[in-house]
């Protein structure tokens, strides 16, 4: 039986570490693990509600105004504020374009160099080993895609600071709503970004992920998760019961409605003490690293019990997408994320300009503070990488305890009490992996399911 | 084309025209750059206890943009997040470049240095024997080696929000590591892309650093007070103060720091200047300060007690008092500064006048 550990695995989000075993040019076990820790939840404990927003989108970066509006609406829960519907539409825009700039850093910056020769344009981008099939006059032409698509990645940063004052880690976005003071010019500004994106997704997103479907065929036959998908739903709209990307549960074939009270949090491999398993509760964050079936700094999310993949995918089932549904059982692969990725970026850019257009001029953006009337709260909220739930305890105005489950942590999850392995090491079982194309081909299937890592543990 | 010293500072400080230092990058300093730098002094750029968010900072950057920069300014050997190889001995090969080219390379460190279990926390790949490698032992190995280390971000120069209370992996900034033949600071949370890029080209043109603050941080671009430029300081002056979000008025009630933090965003922007916090109606972070986040926290509430000239004065008396300054042509900049060398703990009044005599005699000098 031949090892493998790639330590670190480039181009995710934070510190990974993939280590597999395999016989007979397949992947028998695989073992993820976070390798870095900070305890981000203890250092947002022990302070006022109102820095939360602060803090959390401080944990990572492409989740970050996704970390940033939990946080602010677990505070408007605990103070029973309603923001207003201009706040809402106003989130709802701002969180829209934090998914497209982080799907097309993800497939353009991350992923392309596994598929493609590497521009001869200094030492970062000495290119990968393996099966590479676009090269030549094809690279070249993914080349400058890659180019103009970190102009799209500077536009969209630029919308995010029209509303949000500035990108990485806006401002503007407070409890209560927004601090933004809003006028037909931003507007109009963020209606040509919109625009400009949409443009790119039309022109040469999508197209460049459909040539590298055709390219690689058998990219939708792996990296195949265990199937069970889970989502809570993102953007509500004025006026529907249902929000514009409808939730979900998808378990062992059975569809069902999402239920924050089904989900457990194990630590068994992760370098925890054992807390127990209630989110709610559990934030044993003692450092354990001596233990015998720890290999993560991890912990292992599980919905009744099972472990899901959260992400672009899920929630493009749950939409039902007609391109995403003609995949059939192929959407569960390598390019069925990424195609769901490019579709979620292409369906957020088209409906923004609806949203635009409902924003009020007259209506104000934030409600007041109010003093915290409860001592817990719990809001689960959609993100660029999938499905987040932040729990809080207070007393008074000070945060007692803070737990968050971001989506990474769904899908890098180690092994749990039962021994199920996680959605990424579920994924790279049974990979064919022939000799000298190992890291190539364990690397997009990681790759597919975005790793963030500064998420995952945070 | 020869881009003198100071040429080069005047075209990166800020407020000499709103656009910045960006624009200004198309011409000249592109072209000195193509002559002088390109293929010199490789980068390693490590990522340890820190968001991405520095690195993500660095991709917004306009002119010269993430191409330009790759492709004629820096020489960028390493990055985890961005560079395409993945193969074996990435750790080795990082250790054999810097003894190749000891004393002639820089080491960009993001993220802070966890230390708890003897950095076992921060593992940032693994050697040849499948050992681990920490982050803080691969800064401490590397650095020592480097001509130049370069903190990206408050995490790595001061520890920033990684290393905040109850600080659970131990975290420390740069300069309580060891120390290194030369450092450098870049703080910001994440710092503005320009302040990087400028830093770094100055270092690259000049092979010395920019003068630096006493917190070790280029001048040029933390040499004033956000305060000094705030577009809503006619109404601190007047006294008319925000008192919720989304209001118009000055945003010391509701948290603003703007009185304390060294940089130069007010006049900078952010994202190819379409904003920043405050004209987003946001108050100021500080997050250039070393003490962010613990010394500014709760980060909605008004500034709580400023001591300075002798006298402990709230931030209501501060404002009198600022006013008073201006009428009597002291000037808002002077009193800002005298306030934020008082607020964190800085060094002493009396260092900074020193400090000011001198790059006036400098001033007269050149």
């Amino acid at each position: 039986m031949a090892t493998l550990s790639i330590n670190p695995m480039h181009r995710v989000t934070g510190h990974l570490k993939v280590a597999v075993e395999m016989e007979g040019g397949k992947i028998t076990t695989a073992h993820c693990s976070g390798t870095a820790f900070r305890g981000w939840e203890l250092i947002m404990s022990n302070r006022d509600i109102t820095d939360m927003v602060q803090l959390a989108q401080r944990m990572c970066t492409p989740c970050s105004v996704g970390n940033s509006l939990a946080s602010a609406m677990i505070a408007e829960q605990m103070m029973q504020l309603v923001v207003t519907a201009n706040a809402r539409r106003l989130r709802n825009i701002v969180l829209a374009v934090s998914y497209i700039q982080s799907h097309i850093h993800h497939f353009y910056r991350l992923t392309m160099p596994d598929y493609m020769e590497a521009p001869a344009t200094g030492p970062l981008f000495t290119g990968q080993v393996g099966d590479i099939r676009i090269k030549g006059n094809e690279a070249k032409v993914y080349h400058e895609h890659y180019w103009l698509a970190d102009q799209a990645y500077r536009t969209a940063g630029e919308m995010l600071a029209i509303f949000g004052g500035k990108f990485p880690h806006m401002g503007a976005q407070v409890p209560g709503g927004w601090a933004e003071l809003l006028n037909a010019q931003k507007i109009i500004a963020m209606e040509a970004g919109r625009r400009e994106l949409l443009e790119f997704i039309n022109q040469i997103y999508l197209p460049d992920v459909q040539k590298l479907m055709e390219r690689y065929p058998e990219a939708l036959n792996i990296g195949k998760s265990a199937g069970n998908f889970l989502a809570f739903g993102a953007f509500p709209r004025q006026g529907d019961t249902e929000p514009f990307l409808p939730g979900g549960v998808l378990l062992e074939g059975q569809s069902d409605v999402p239920d924050l009270g089904k989900i457990t949090e194990d630590s068994t491999c992760a370098w925890y003490q054992d807390g127990g398993t209630n989110p709610t509760q559990s934030l044993a964050l003692e450092i354990a690293m001596d233990k015998s079936q720890g290999y993560s700094w991890v912990k292992a999310p599980r919905y009744a019990g099972k472990p899901m993949e959260v992400g672009p995918l899920a929630r493009m089932l749950f939409k039902r997408t007609k391109e995403i549904e003609q995949l059939g059982v192929q959407a569960n692969s390598v390019m069925g994320r990424h195609l769901a990725r490019v579709v979620e970026a292409q369906l957020l850019a088209k409906e923004m300009g609806n949203w635009l257009a409902e924003l009020n001029l007259k209506e104000p953006l934030a409600v007041k503070l109010q003093p915290v009337q409860g001592s817990e709260g719990a809001v689960a909220l959609e993100m660029p990488g999938g499905t987040a739930m932040h729990w809080v305890k207070t007393e008074g105005n000070q945060v007692i305890s803070y737990n968050i489950i971001a989506p990474a942590t769904w899908n890098v999850s180690p092994r749990d009490a039962a021994g199920q392995p996680g959605p990424v090491e579920g994924a790279l079982q049974g990979l064919a992996v022939p000799a000298g194309q190992e890291r190539l081909l364990i690397g997009r299937v990681v790759r597919s399911f975005d790793p963030c890592l500064d998420c995952a543990v945070h | 084309m020869e881009l003198s010293r100071r040429k080069f500072i005047q075209l990166c400080t800020a407020g000499l025209a709103a656009v910045g230092i960006s624009q200004s990058y198309v011409g000249q300093v592109a072209e000195a750059f193509a002559k002088s730098v390109a293929g010199e002094m490789p980068i390693i750029w490590l990522q340890g206890a820190g968001c991405n968010g520095c690195s993500a900072s660095l991709l917004h950057s306009v002119h010269p943009d993430y191409r330009e920069l790759l492709t004629s300014i820096i020489n960028l050997h390493y990055h985890p997040h961005l560079m395409a190889e993945e193969s074996d001995n990435l750790i080795e090969r990082l250790r054999k470049l810097a003894r190749e080219k000891e004393g002639k390379f820089i080491l960009v460190v993001e993220g802070a240095l966890p230390q708890a279990a003897g950095g076992m926390v921060n593992v940032v790949g693994e050697d040849a024997s499948g050992k681990a490698v920490p982050f803080v032992s691969l800064v401490k190995e590397l650095g020592g080696k480097a001509d130049t280390v370069i903190a990206v971000g408050t995490c790595a120069a001061f520890g920033g929000v990684a290393a905040a209370a109850p600080n659970p992996s131990d975290c420390v900034g740069i300069n309580n590591l060891v120390s290194f033949r030369r450092v450098m600071n870049i703080s910001g949370c994440p710092p503005h892309p320009d302040w990087i890029v400028g830093s770094l080209a100055h270092l690259l043109l000049y092979k010395e650093l920019p003068e630096l603050d006493d917190f070790g941080r280029a001048k040029m671009f933390y040499g004033g007070v956000i305060h000094d430029n705030c577009p809503r300081r006619q109404y601190f002056d007047n006294s008319k103060f925000a008192r919720n979000f989304s209001e118009p008025g000055c945003l010391l009630e509701i948290g603003c720091r703007g009185p304390m933090a060294y940089a130069d965003c007010s006049v900078r922007l952010y994202n190819n200047g379409v904003n920043w916090c405050i004209k987003s109606g946001a108050p100021c972070l500080s997050c250039t300060h070393p003490n962010f986040p613990d010394g500014v926290s709760p980060f909605y509430s008004r500034m709580p007690i400023i001591e300075f000239g002798g006298i402990t004065a709230t931030a209501d008396t501060f404002g009198k008092v600022a006013v008073t300054a201006t009428i009597l042509g002291l000037g808002a900049h002077l009193t800002g500064n005298i306030l934020a060398g008082r607020v964190g703990n800085f060094k002493k009044l009396a260092k900074e006048k020193k400090v000011k005599a001198k790059k006036a005699k400098d001033g007269e000098e050149a």
